[in-house]
C-alpha cells in the first residue's frame, strides 16, 4: 500500500509539472520581463539570474517528483491509520477524502491566509527561492521571508 | 463540522499577516496566485485519485 502511495505522489508531482509548465511559466516569463521593464525604466542595470530559467525549469520537475513521493509517503502511512479503523469513512473515496483532508490541513487553507509571492520581487536575495514559492511548491512556513 | 470551521477561521484571524510587499501589477500577481492555487489543487486531487485507482488495482 505504500508502494501505491509513494506511485500516486510521483504521478501527481508529474501531473502538476504539467501543470505548471503550460499555465504558471508563461505568467512568470511575462513577471520577467515586467520586472525587466521597470528597472530599465529607473536606469539600473538589470542583473543575471543566479539560477538560469533553464535549470528553473528542470527543478520544477524534479522538485514537484521529490515533493510527491515524499507526501505519497505521509499518505500512505495515515491512509493505513485510517484503514485500521474501516468504520471510519466508505472504502471507495477513502483516498480521495484523506486526500482532500491533507490537502486542505497542509496546502489550501494556509495558502488563504498566505498566498504565494514571488520572492524576487519583495527581496532579490531571496531569488532562489522565487520558483518555488511562486508555484506554492514549499511549504509556507519555509519560505517566509525573515 | 461547524467547531472545525470556527477554529479554522479563529485560526486564519490570529496568525500574522504576510509582511512581504509585492510591488508587481495586482492582475499579473493576482493571475501567479491563482495558478499556485489551482496547482495545489490539481497536485492533491491528481494523488488521492491515482491512489484510489492504484489500491483499486492492486485489491
Amino acid at each position: 500500500m505504500l508502494g501505491a502511495a509513494v506511485l500516486a505522489g510521483l504521478i501527481a508531482g508529474a501531473i502538476t509539472s504539467a501543470f505548471h509548465f503550460v499555465l504558471a511559466e508563461p505568467v512568470i516569463e511575462r513577471a520577467i520581463e515586467q520586472e525587466k521593464e521597470t528597472k530599465m525604466a529607473q536606469g539600473a542595470n538589470s542583473e543575471a539570474p543566479i539560477v538560469s530559467r533553464t535549470v528553473q525549469r528542470r527543478g520544477l520537475v524534479i522538485g514537484l517528483l521529490i515533493y510527491g513521493a515524499c507526501w505519497g509517503g505521509l499518505f500512505g502511512v495515515l491512509y493505513l491509520v485510517i484503514e485500521s479503523r474501516r468504520q471510519l469513512w466508505d472504502p471507495r473515496i477513502r483516498g480521495w477524502l484523506l486526500a482532500v483532508v491533507i490537502g486542505w490541513a497542509v496546502a489550501w487553507f494556509p495558502f488563504l491566509k498566505y498566498p504565494a509571492t514571488w520572492a524576487s520581487l519583495c527581496c532579490p536575495r531571496l531569488a532562489l527561492q522565487s520558483r518555488s514559492s511562486f508555484t506554492g511548491e514549499v511549504p509556507w512556513e519555509v519560505h517566509a521571508p525573515s | 463540522m461547524i467547531l472545525y470551521a470556527v477554529y479554522a477561521v479563529a485560526l486564519y484571524l490570529a496568525m500574522p499577516a504576510n509582511p512581504d510587499p509585492v510591488r508587481m501589477p495586482g492582475d499579473l500577481v493576482w493571475t501567479f496566485r491563482a495558478i499556485s492555487l489551482a496547482g495545489l489543487v490539481v497536485f492533491w486531487l491528481a494523488l488521492g485519485t491515482s491512489f484510489q485507482w492504484l489500491a483499486r488495482a492492486r485489491a
